[in-house]
């Protein structure tokens, strides 16, 4: 497990029994009897990941009358949801490594993985269809269609350099944003929290989804292939313009590099000179900044909600967010 | 997105066999309609011939709900995504054609879900999961580990095509329906195998020697006409229809 892993980890101290519940529920729910299905969903889910989802759940779900059994059929939902996708996203972006882990699709092949991203969300679904609220289903469904529909942007955006701070604003929205933004309104929900708790907790997950991003966003340029897992600079090689790279696409220094990444033909002493560019061109702390607005906004939804140890971990998991490595 | 039972009734007391799926397509089209996927992929294959299972109470004149309605075109969406996700190259879907498929897939998904959840039927959203799980393991034996007796292929074909459906008569009540089309999956694919272009074929790979096919094609055949034969409540019309459709 790597450093930022288990610092992020510690701050879930106090849900450990909570989380390593979740953690076993998310085991059980992609067994299958079929070898290759069972193999390939858990092969994903044993290579770790943060669990930010699940624990916004449990997290949110503490400012109301608190179920575990409940709140953990959400938090299990939304982790299959996002770890679907994952293993869908491979397949497009024809990647081998996620997680320094061989990808489902490098490991067994395209249609495996098509197959067995369907099978999760398929589990997701049947974790959640356990619960009998109406706008919980309608919330998490609409929500899934904005991600897949930022996704199409996204794709629609691909290697197109006139795009500005809204569009990169309103695609990561859909991509992270409101996945972490649903997992604490849902989580809210679950344990009938009243209504401006549930909207506080949705914006806080909102918040602190865009900064979650955007750091991310960074990381992919400032972070080393072996930290992430994947090589550096993988975002802007599969043609998504991220923040860092907004605030630089127009350097006529840089557009070379742009377009050879744009075109695939960037040799390595190429990549390491494009991301040695970005990082001294002052485009990595300006995104930071955008990071930091959000963050503070976040930590402002979070103030007049009450003291416990829901809101300090709350807290803390954003200013973690902030300052977080890899 | 959805229609009204008024407007729905009004149409099928009017329109025949053929008008009635026509009129199904057009709404289903319309649900799961994405700007950008039909711009750059063009229409969702829509399977004509499973959409018409998917009905076969309503066009035998079963009673028919706006509740049934909503959720016919939420099976037509999950189908519509299995069949877009089929599609996906097994070793390259570096093209951009194949990766706004793998999207549409999941967008087409969403929308399964998304009518499952306005009515809102939670047994279904249980019950169809349960299926669509199922399917998936299916397929994936199919494609890495089919078994080896066509028997045993044909079962598991069988299920992939008809689970959702299965699922929805059941919960409705319509299950004398079920062994219908249990039975003429396997024998259409039986039957596309002889007549149709391979690479265009679900599980193509699995087309058994030319006398092993036209063993089976006998023996469902045969499975069918007799079920069709002690199925006296099927309209001539429809009775019609299911025998052309199976027609070698």
């Amino acid at each position: 497990m790597g450093l930022e892993k288990i610092k992020l980890m510690s701050l879930y101290t106090d849900f450990r029994k909570d989380m390593s519940y979740i953690e076993k529920e998310l085991e059980r729910s992609v067994q299958s009897s079929s070898p290759i299905v069972r193999q390939a969903s858990l092969h994903l889910l044993k290579a770790g990941g943060k669990r930010i989802r699940p624990i916004f759940v449990i997290m949110a779900a503490q400012f109301g009358t608190y179920s575990l059994e409940s709140a953990a059929k959400i938090a299990v939902s939304l982790e299959l949801i996002h770890m679907a996708s994952l293993v869908h996203d491979d397949v497009i972006d024809d990647s081998d490594m996620r997680r320094g882990l061989q990808t489902v699709k490098a490991k067994w092949n395209n249609r495996v993985a098509m197959y067995a991203g369907d099978f999760i969300f398929s589990r997701a679904l049947t974790s959640i269809g356990t619960i009998e609220k109406a706008p919980i289903h309608q919330i998490l469904a609409e929500t899934m269609l904005e991600i897949c529909k930022g996704e199409i942007i996204q794709f629609d955006f691909q290697q197109q350099t006139d795009q500005g701070l809204r569009d990169y604003l309103k695609r990561i929205k859909r991509k992270t944003a409101l996945l972490l933004s649903s997992s604490c309104e849902l989580g809210a929900l679950s344990a009938d929290a009243d209504a401006q708790t549930v909207r506080k907790l949705k914006r806080y997950g909102y918040f602190t989804g865009m900064a979650f991003q955007i750091i991310d966003d960074i990381l992919d340029i400032t972070s080393t292939d072996e930290e992430l897992g994947k090589p550096a600079g993988s975002d802007l090689l599969n043609g998504h313009i991220t923040l860092p790279v907004l605030y630089i696409k127009d350097d006529e220094q840089f557009k070379p590099y742009m377009e050879r990444a744009f075109t695939g033909e960037m040799e390595e002493p190429d990549r390491q000179s494009m991301l040695r560019y970005i990082r001294q061109s002052g485009a990595i702390e300006k995104a930071q900044h955008v990071s930091d607005l959000y963050l503070t906004k976040a930590l402002k939804e979070l103030e007049d909600l009450p003291n416990g140890k829901s809101k300090k971990a709350l807290t803390q998991i954003a200013d973690f967010i902030g300052q977080r490595k890899y | 997105m959805t229609v009204s039972l008024r407007e729905w009734s009004l149409l099928m007391e009017t329109k025949g066999f053929t008008d009635q799926v026509d009129n199904y397509i057009h709404h289903l089209r319309r649900a799961i309609y994405q700007p950008v996927v039909e711009r750059d992929a063009g229409y969702a294959p829509i399977d004509r011939r499973k959409a018409s299972l998917l009905l076969l109470p309503l066009l035998n004149g079963e009673q028919w709900t706006d509740e049934m309605q909503t959720v016919a075109l939420a099976i037509g969406a999950i189908h519509t995504a299995f069949d877009v996700h089929d599609q996906i190259d097994v070793v390259d879907a570096s093209s951009k054609e194949q990766q706004l498929m793998v999207l549409a897939g999941d967008h087409f998904s969403g929308i399964h879900y998304k009518l499952l959840a306005s009515i809102p039927n939670f047994h279904l959203i249980r019950s169809l999961s349960l299926a669509v799980g199922r399917i998936n393991e299916c397929k994936t034996t199919l494609f890495q580990a089919p078994p080896s007796t066509l028997e045993d292929r044909l079962q598991l074909i069988s299920e992939v095509e008809s689970a959702c459906i299965v699922k929805f008569f059941e919960a409705f009540g319509f299950g004398r329906y079920t062994h219908i089309v249990e039975t003429i999956f396997p024998l259409v694919w039986l039957l596309d195998s002889t007549q149709r272009d391979l690479n265009r074929m679900k599980f193509s790979h699995l087309v058994p020697s030319t006398n092993d096919t036209e063993d089976w094609i006998d023996q469902l055949q045969l499975q069918l006409n007799n079920r069709l034969k002690n199925s006296s409540y099927l309209h001539t019309e429809v009775l019609a229809e299911l025998q052309k459709m199976t027609k070698p």
